[in-house]
């Protein structure tokens, strides 16, 4: 059979349909299908010959991982993991998401109130891991993601030459990497590590890491590697065979929902994204929260970081420079300084002023982390202001900022 | 000979690199940040390869920016490039745009 070797004009329009379609679909704000989750998941479990589980459909990770953490932890009584484990079968699915649900957050509420966090730290830190439910991730990896792919990918290079398939890479699963997972992925990831990890966690790392935090099962944002599967199948007749099937229950969650945990006998769902605010493919709401969930649980992120919400809601005047003093994280540091303006900063840091020649000063940024930051103060001579351009540490005179700046030592004859 | 109108260096060179290419474009853009430099004279021919700007000025003409006084620059062969500055925080090199 000859391999496929390239695409026609119309297979060319389609792949831009088709990695916009799945773009969206990545980015999709619309509230879970949780029918088609039921059915999906439900489906996988069988395949590995696992009972349909129940199902915990969540609003967002954050609460997905507290639900997890809470049923996990001794908190409710001894044993609660272990009981519901053994009664969630038939009886607990209808019952789950509704009473189950409402009670045990009541129950959490009226109880421990404000000292919510104390507790669940304390308890969660005590022995818990051994009496949990098993985590079936490893096992659906095993049979199902990276089988399937592996089989996929088998297929491919049967069919298509080996240009082609690079091609699709770069097209389908580079881009839609670099669209959902690359910033959206890894953001939301390493939000939920730093707001609960060092809170609660610390001393659990080594039995929930990678179990927890690492789950490879992304939902909505694990289109990138989907679609790029599922085009040579739609598009160019590629046949998977029975891998056509599995792959179909990966596209169908990954348009259903957000990220999912599967235990014995239930799953956790989260929801997707109420709203996502993006520049180009980073993250970034300089006026909101970039990423926020339908229980209120956001990502405040300018430019592809996450900077917390006072920083993006303050308004650039009133933020205190003094923050780059006490931010530790340099991508951080950098968006306060983006918003608050290097001028202002100088400013209100109180640079010091080290060379002065005619209408340019140089200024030397101390930030209390021993580094040099020289900074070029100059004149607009057509309009009369100042500005401020950083030059490298090694500049220590307004001449050797001014040769860098210009990268020749002349001089211009005019200057405006 | 060097000019400076805010950004932008416009040097003297002896002759036009071979891999220079004629451009037809009017006004010539010789930097675009939040305003541009350009020059709008027929007397001016733009050129580029490289990456890099040059111009051959058959007479004096004016290079203009909204927030920079004109400069007349005489009749020669130039190249045109951006000043530069460093970022403390990205630890990067880049070009000045004003």
């Amino acid at each position: 059979m000859s391999k496929i070797e390239s695409l026609t004009p119309e297979q060319e329009q389609m792949l831009n349909k088709h990695r916009n379609e799945y773009l969206q679909w990545g980015l999709s704000c619309e509230p879970m299908n949780q029918d088609a989750v039921k059915a999906t998941i439900g489906e996988m479990y069988r395949r590995i010959g696992k009972n349909v589980p129940s199902f915990w459909f969540c609003q967002s990770p954050a609460q997905m991982l507290i639900v997890i953490s809470i049923l996990k932890s001794k908190l409710l009584g001894a044993n609660l993991w272990g009981n519901l484990g053994d009664n969630l079968g038939a009886n607990l699915r209808d019952n789950l998401e509704v009473n189950l649900r409402t009670n045990l957050w009541n129950n959490l509420w009226i109880n421990l109130g404000d000292n919510l966090w104390d507790y669940l730290w304390d308890n969660l830190r005590a022995n818990l891991w051994g009496n949990l439910g098993d985590n079936l991730g490893a096992n659906l990896r095993a049979n199902l993601e990276v089988n399937l792919r592996d089989n996929l990918e088998v297929n491919l290079r049967d069919n298509l030459e080996d240009n082609l398939r690079d091609d699709l890479r770069v097209n389908l699963w580079a881009n839609l990497w670099a669209n959902l997972g690359n910033n959206l992925r890894s953001n939301l990831k390493a939000n939920l590590r730093a707001n609960f990890w060092d809170d609660l966690w610390d001393d659990l790392r080594d039995n929930l890491g990678n179990n927890l935090w690492d789950s490879d099962f992304w939902g909505q944002m694990d289109m990138f590697w989907i679609a790029y599967y599922r085009y040579p199948e739609q598009y160019l007749h590629v046949d998977y065979g029975e891998f056509s099937k599995v792959l179909q229950l990966w596209d169908t969650l990954g348009k259903s929902c957000g990220w999912w945990y599967p235990y014995e006998n239930i799953c956790f769902v989260s929801d997707r994204p109420e709203q996502i605010h993006r520049k180009g493919v980073q993250l970034h709401n300089d006026s909101g929260p970039a990423v926020l969930y339908r229980d209120g649980y956001a990502l405040w992120c300018l430019n592809g970081v996450d900077v917390g919400e006072s920083i993006v809601t303050t308004p650039a005047d009133q933020l205190d420079a003094n923050l780059i003093l006490t931010t530790k994280n340099a991508e951080v540091r950098r968006e306060i300084v983006r918003k608050i303006g290097i001028e202002r900063v100088c400013n209100k840091l109180n640079a010091k002023v080290i060379d002065t020649q005619g209408d340019y000063s140089l200024l030397l940024l101390d930030l209390r982390d021993g580094r040099k930051r020289p900074y070029l103060k100059m004149l607009n001579p057509s309009i009369g202001t100042y500005h401020i351009e950083g030059v490298p540490p090694e500049c220590d005179t307004v001449e050797k900022a001014i040769t860098w700046r210009n990268q020749t030592s002349e001089k211009p004859v005019i200057l405006t | 000979m060097l000019y400076q109108q805010g950004d932008v260096l416009i040097e003297s060179v002896s002759k036009l690199p071979d891999y220079a290419k004629k451009i037809n474009t009017s006004p010539i853009v010789l930097a675009s940040g939040v305003n541009t430099h350009s020059i709008d004279d027929v007397n001016c021919s733009a050129y580029s390869g490289d990456g890099l700007l040059f111009l051959d000025v058959k007479s004096p003409v004016v290079l203009s920016h909204k927030e920079h006084k004109p400069i007349t620059i005489e009749t020669g062969l130039y190249s045109v490039r951006k000043v530069r500055e460093y970022d403390h925080f990205e630890e990067e090199i880049r070009d000045v745009e004003d």
